[in-house]
């Protein structure tokens, strides 16, 4: 009930992982309800949050403290239920899903605290990276952890963390950035000051229609920033085994290029909500089977990115070289068919006398085309001349009766004479 | 980037840098510098005149001469002898042939002779074009094509081989560096000839579709990877180490920025950088563009005339040419120390400092 994106796609998995993957959502999603209700005093909330992983051991535990119009507010009056289930997972699950949910809670707990992060939003890139870790990268660090207890996924990734992290911040950023105009409306700002201030002064100026191309080049700054994360993506995909898990794994990241290259360079994310249809969203679902179609995707995605880049972006080659380097990471992974010149070599003798035979019937084509064309042309002026009533005639007559070499006097007399005629 | 550089692992006692004046090879000699302060620098050029540095010993020379290459060896006796000698573009087969070969194997020789330690030789990434087909993310197990694009790559062919061949003879170890797309202070060729596009008001126009993925190379990258891999030779004990896949000698690496960019983007990054923008683009299919170059080529041929607009620039245009380079981040520990835009801003204000240094000539 309370995701759209993702129920479809958590009861396509396998059986063991399904119940614990739907469960860790729920968690996650009471703690994010805490989190996001302004009604509660931070003195309440604040241990909620460090001791949420503690409440899932607590039967029968239930919340009644959100605010009447915080829309997942059933779900914690009902926590208990969850806490029932969460107790029939396997030990292994649990242990991975309790441990996320206290790192998640006490990074929350210290967002929240953060008067100057709630007033004046994120600083640093580097700030930038780490809050969307604690809101997204825990989350893919935690699934890993049970795809991997599971055996449906290559334990390697246990040991690559950055690419669970920048399966988690590739989503959270491309959302950020999307959602410019709904956070400025709620009065906050997610896009790291490091960013945006070398495009205007205050976060509400993009909105303004004037400043669209300081707006246009920001968000563009902003996707390139979350384009470094595009070949981390790839790789963390490359190590998931089975199909339902590479397809909860992969569908979201197609969603999120997607919706990357929509918003490059868009000025409508500034006035509203921007999403990609509802049919490519479907095409994309579909689309997504193994790791060389996803691969493909991205490609098609970068494509559009890289159409709509312009050299007046002070980031242009810089994005350039982002969307090279993902391609690079695929010509890696998937080489293209090389082109097999053995019978060129083979012939090569051949080949330079054929090539000089090609050259003089190309120059003889050339040469003929080239007068032939002339032929045409002037056939057509002279027609055209006619039509448009030319005395042909009077001029051949005044040829034949004056010669082919007119002294200037003849020609003003012949040109007089031709005058009144005419009139 | 200055800030940035640590102290290099290894010390090199004395280096010889061959065409050390030249567009590469003063890279290698500034870099060299600012990298191993305590080295002692020897350049052996055909003319020293240009691109000097103090504190280095420079010697007029002809390393197609044996007595002339003795010479210096004798005098400095480098424990590195770094090639960067490639004569320009253009050029006759028999130059080539007499640079790139006959004084390639003269420098081996009389560099091994003299008991060199380290031997790191210029080679070029288009030993692996065949003129022919797109070169897409190619390595080093890549085969040389058998069909040479053309003398200058044919004589570097062979020039790399007797390099790799000669390594450990007479206890001397030998590298290669294939480079590509090379741009950065001191280039005569590739931006200057973007910059002409500017100048002649051609910049609206695109061959192509422009998803065609190029390796352009900011020289100082190209450079540094030179020192690197002498530094990696150095330290290399060949008594205790026998030759294997993972050591660098008698390698061959391919110099990037790691950066492949849109064929079309990188001179549009120079134009912007000059505050120029089309205010819209002519797109032209490859073909098209092909059938005219052959008319232009057609017409320049019956003129008599050298054509500008050809068949392969068309096609050069419209190709991918870019380079996985992970063996030499792996084995050499290679790494740009600028990006590719730092490379362009660098490039950029060194041609506009020339330009007035020649204004202010005029002047006086």
């Amino acid at each position: 009930m309370t995701s759209r994106s993702f129920s479809a796609v958590i009861q396509e998995l396998c059986p063991e992982l399904c119940v614990s993957v739907s469960l860790f959502y729920l968690v996650l999603r009471g703690l994010d309800t805490i989190e996001d209700d302004m009604t509660i005093p931070f003195a309440t909330k604040e241990p909620l949050l460090r001791d949420f992983d503690k409440i899932l051991d607590k039967q029968g535990w239930t919340f009644n403290g959100n605010g009447p119009n915080e829309k997942d507010r059933p779900l914690l009056v009902e926590f208990d239920v969850v806490i029932t289930e969460f107790a029939k997972i396997p030990k292994v699950h649990q242990d991975i899903i309790r441990d996320i949910t206290r790192k998640m809670g006490n990074g929350m707990a210290d967002y929240a605290g953060d008067e100057e992060h709630n007033v004046n939003g994120v600083k640093t890139i580097a700030d930038y990276d780490l809050y969307c870790h604690y809101v997204a990268g825990l989350v893919g660090e935690g699934l890993t952890r049970l795809f991997v207890a599971s055996g449906k996924a290559n334990p390697i990734l246990l040991e690559k963390e950055n690419l669970s992290d920048s399966m988690g911040l590739f989503l959270q950023k491309t959302n950020i950035i999307r959602d410019y105009r709904e956070d400025l409306d709620d009065g906050r700002a997610f896009w790291p000051k490091e960013i945006w201030t070398k495009h205007g002064t205050k976060f509400a100026d993009f909105a303004d229609p004037k400043n669209e191309e300081a707006a246009l080049n920001c968000i563009s700054e902003m996707v390139l920033d979350a384009l470094r994360h595009a070949d981390d993506c790839l790789f963390y995909l490359a190590g998931i085994k089975e199909q339902s898990v590479f397809n909860f794994a992969a569908i979201p990241q197609v969603m999120a290029i997607a919706t990357l290259a929509l918003v490059f360079r868009n000025k409508n994310v500034f006035q509203k909500n921007v999403k990609i249809t509802k049919g490519e969203a479907c095409q994309l679902m579909m689309e997504v089977g193994n790791l060389r179609s996803v691969c493909n995707i991205f490609r098609k995605y970068l494509r559009v990115i890289h159409e709509k880049n312009t050299p007046k972006d002070p980031n242009f080659l810089k994005i350039s070289v982002a969307c090279g380097k993902v391609e690079q990471w695929i010509e890696n992974v998937y080489p293209s068919p090389k082109v097999v010149s053995a019978d060129k070599t083979i012939s090569g003798n051949e080949e330079s006398s054929e090539e000089a035979a090609a050259a003089k019937k190309e120059a003889i084509m050339m040469v003929a085309a080239v007068f032939g064309t002339l032929i045409v042309l002037s056939s057509l002026m002279i027609f055209l001349a006619w039509m448009m009533g030319a005395r042909f005639d009077l001029a051949w007559s005044h040829l034949k009766e004056q010669g082919w070499s007119p002294s200037l006097p003849v020609i003003s007399e012949a040109g007089t004479a031709a005058i009144k005629e005419e009139l | 980037m200055t800030s940035d550089q640590a102290t290099p692992a290894v010390s090199l006692k004395s280096v010889l840098v061959i065409g050390g004046c030249g567009f590469l090879g003063h890279h290698v000699v500034k870099i060299l510098r600012e990298h191993h302060p305590e080295t002692v620098i020897s350049v052996l050029d055909l003319r020293t005149n240009v691109n000097r540095f103090p504190g280095i010993n420079y010697y007029d020379g002809d390393i197609t001469s044996r007595a002339s290459v003795d010479f210096v060896l004798a005098k400095e006796k480098p424990e590195t002898v770094i090639d960067t000698v490639s004569p320009v573009h253009g050029l006759g087969k028999e130059v080539y042939f007499k640079v790139n070969v006959e004084g390639t194997r003269i420098c081996l020789e009389a560099s091994r002779d003299a008991g060199v330690k380290a031997f790191v030789w210029t080679s070029s990434a288009s030993v692996l074009f065949d003129g022919e087909s797109d070169v897409v993310n190619v390595n080093e197990t890549a085969p040389i094509p058998t069909k040479a694009l053309d003398p200058y790559t044919e004589t570097k062919a062979i020039g790399e081989e007797m390099v790799l061949k000669a390594n450990r003879e007479g206890g001397m170890l030998t590298c290669a560096l294939r480079l590509s797309g090379l741009f950065g202070e001191g280039d005569r060729q590739l931006l200057p000839g973007m910059l002409q596009v500017l100048a002649n008001g051609q910049t609206k126009f695109q061959i192509g579709d422009n998803t065609n993925l190029f390796d352009f190379t900011y020289i100082g990258n190209s450079a540094y990877a030179h020192i690197l891999a002498a530094e990696k030779l150095v330290a290399l004990d060949a008594a205790k180490t026998p030759k294997s896949e993972s050591t660098v000698d008698g390698e061959t690496f391919i110099i990037t920025n790691g950066e492949p960019v849109y064929f079309w983007d990188f001179p549009r990054a120079v134009w912007a950088l000059r505050n120029h923008y089309p205010s819209y683009y002519l797109k032209m299919p490859r073909e098209v563009g092909v059938a005219l170059a052959g008319a232009a080529e057609t017409f320049a041929w019956l003129m008599g005339k050298e054509p500008g607009f050809t068949r392969f620039r068309v096609k050069f245009s419209c190709w991918n040419r870019y380079f996985d380079i992970r063996k030499a981040k792996s084995l050499l520990g290679y790494k740009p120390l600028w990006s590719l835009q730092e490379g362009l801003v660098r490039s950029l204000q060194w041609l506009e400092e020339e330009v007035q240094k020649q204004d202010e000539k005029k002047g006086q």
